[in-house]
């Protein structure tokens, strides 16, 4: 299933069952979202190109009782109106979902106004504000679903890349936020997004084991350490900035445990990608493609 | 009901308050409360907010926003004095551990979003309106604005959206009183023709004297059709202490030395005479 029917078929399910459900976009365009508001027009509210009124809005239906799920571009709901989401939305720790299309290099050639690589970086240092980071069509209506029973301030990075599911509707793993997506001995992979599938291809027919991380802040220390012990090299793929990125945590959790491991990251460097780029262009300059990451791989330690 | 006399006498207590939480604390925007002091307490003591002291969190009632949070003393010695928290916590003021920091957070019973980073409160109350219209609630939202505060973007933002959906039970009122921070208003970014302005994003706009019990009050009630309606209050910033009136040097200048017994003489001879007028 296409990520953004499984997002939208989520939300209309809960609309169906809640009326406090409201929908908001800052004018993004969705079939979804259309459909929607055909049998809701009064719940679904378009204000127009006005991210942080898009927030602000949001943050006063959800003060008087709404769940809101708000969407528009990732890079543009997460940095123009940064202020509103720390102190609108977070501090008040209300029931936003804010929903960002085109995470990464998604909108690759678009160029840097649309590049969304260090969102979660920003983000997660705000408290109250979970960050998911759904990678299949499953996940991603599980992450609705979340913020919903969550009924706190949510930022959900929405892909569009499909590949077969690697999370299962009722997964034991989704209170974890991660999960060993490939078993494995030795070289251990931790990914998020679209990075999982470039790094389970990589893993392929080798002993290599990957693990997805689905929640990227609050990061679930105890079970990721759980898993880092296990391994004696660690290749961290994430394509967001190295600053923010996946790396982060993954350094802390050695740290903090005391795990001696070997340590390397693949993400982008903490530069602007100007110009244009496709996401397949970049991967191959970064070494995010599976044959850059199996060759790291395969050299070994 | 109060009369308006009895508001004033109220505003001039509520000043003479705030001002003692400002020396107290050696902190705090004298100044800008003042100006702002008759629309705060016209709202509550004067009855058009419908809150509750006892049940601030009660789902069916208005909002109010003070979205210039600088000026959260007016706020604060107003809730006090209804009761929606003890007033011997006015004391503690901005102290270590205080629940009244010098802009309002959420912790603070009747304070209904945290204000203090200018240019959020319209936005805010738009959307708390929005959901009392989607319930078929009849609920208002007020939010006070600073008129320096209507040089942020996102004032506009709010604005056009709140015009767009006939938002008719939101009040914005610009407290005008001629002055940013540090200097004033026409000599940074002038708002004129600010009614004009607010016409032109789909509001209905009225200017009044911010200083007039009854004029307040018709601006809040009268005459409302589908627009959202905008208060231009044209108040004057420092208000009721001579030395503060009208200048920029008083922003968040505290009285120092022989100012600090003018300014309280000032504002006890106010609260008499208005006291005399009300027996």
């Amino acid at each position: 299933m296409d990520f953004r029917d499984a997002l939208f078929n989520q939300i209309h399910d809960l609309m169906r069952k809640d009326d406090d459900v409201v929908i908001i976009t800052n004018d993004m365009g969705a079939f979804g979202f259309d459909q929607i508001s055909k049998e809701f027009p009064e719940r679904c509210v378009n204000l127009g190109i006005a991210e942080q009124n898009l927030i602000s809005v949001s943050a006063g239906l959800a003060f008087a009782g709404k769940k809101v799920y708000a969407f528009g571009i990732n890079s543009h709901v997460a940095f123009r109106c940064f202020e509103q989401i720390k102190l609108d939305m977070c501090v008040g720790n209300l029931s936003i979902a804010l929903i960002g299309f085109g995470p990464g290099l998604t909108y690759g050639n678009d160029g840097p106004t649309h590049h969304a690589t260090e969102d979660v970086g920003a983000l997660k240092c705000i408290p109250n504000l979970t960050i998911l980071n759904p990678c299949d069509a499953t996940a991603v209506g599980q992450s609705a679903k979340m913020a919903y029973e969550l009924g706190t301030p949510c930022f959900i990075r929405l892909d569009k890349e499909q590949n077969d599911p690697l999370w299962d509707e009722n997964d034991p793993c989704f209170k974890d936020g991660l999960k060993l997506v490939k078993e494995g001995s030795d070289t251990l992979f931790v990914a998020t997004g679209v990075s999982t599938f470039r790094s389970l291809s990589a893993a392929q027919d080798t002993t290599a084991a990957v693990v997805d991380v689905f929640r990227l802040s609050p990061m679930n220390m105890d079970v990721l350490g759980k898993i880092i012990k296990e391994f004696n090299r660690i290749i961290v793929v994430d394509e967001h900035v190295k600053t923010g990125s996946l790396y982060g945590p993954v350094c802390e959790v050695i740290a903090e445990q005391g795990l001696v491991r070997k340590i390397e990251c693949v993400t982008l460097p903490d530069e602007f990608l100007l110009g244009s780029a496709s996401r397949d262009w970049a991967h191959e300059k970064y070494g995010f493609t599976v044959g850059a990451l199996k060759d790291r791989l395969l050299k070994g330690g | 009901m109060s009369t308006h006399n009895d508001l004033a006498l109220v505003a001039a207590k509520m000043r003479l308050k705030a001002l003692n939480m400002a020396l107290k604390a050696k902190k705090g925007h004298v100044p800008p409360a003042f100006s702002c002091m008759e629309l705060v307490v016209s709202l509550y003591h004067g009855g058009f907010l419908n809150v509750d002291a006892n049940d601030p969190r009660k789902r069916k009632r208005d909002r109010f926003v003070l979205s210039k949070g600088h000026a959260c003393l007016a706020q604060y010695t107003v809730l006090a004095d209804l009761g929606f928290f003890p007033e011997d916590e006015l004391d503690d003021f901005a102290g270590n551990g205080s629940f009244l920091p010098g802009h309002p957070d959420l912790e603070i019973p009747g304070v209904e979003a945290i204000s203090g980073s200018l240019g959020h409160g319209l936005g805010l109350t738009a959307g708390m309106v929005l959901a009392a219209r989607m319930n078929k609630e009849d609920c208002k939202a007020v939010v006070i604005l600073g008129d320096g505060e209507c040089q942020e973007g996102s004032i506009w933002e709010a604005a056009m959206f709140a015009g767009q959906q006939k938002l008719s039970n939101l009040t914005a009122i610009v407290d005008y009183n001629g002055l940013g921070a540090t200097n004033y208003m026409d000599k940074v970014i002038s708002m004129e023709p600010f009614a004009d302005r607010w016409e032109s994003f789909g509001w209905d706009c009225v200017e009044i004297d911010g200083h007039d019990f009854v004029a307040i009050e018709k601006a809040l009630t009268q005459g409302r059709g589908q627009r959202p309606r905008a208060i231009i209050a044209r108040t004057t910033k420092g208000k009721g202490v001579d030395f503060m009136e009208n200048s920029p040097k008083w922003h968040h200048q505290l009285p120092q030395g022989d100012q600090v017994a003018d300014a309280l003489s000032q504002l006890q001879n106010q609260i008499n005479n208005l006291s005399a007028m009300s027996d």
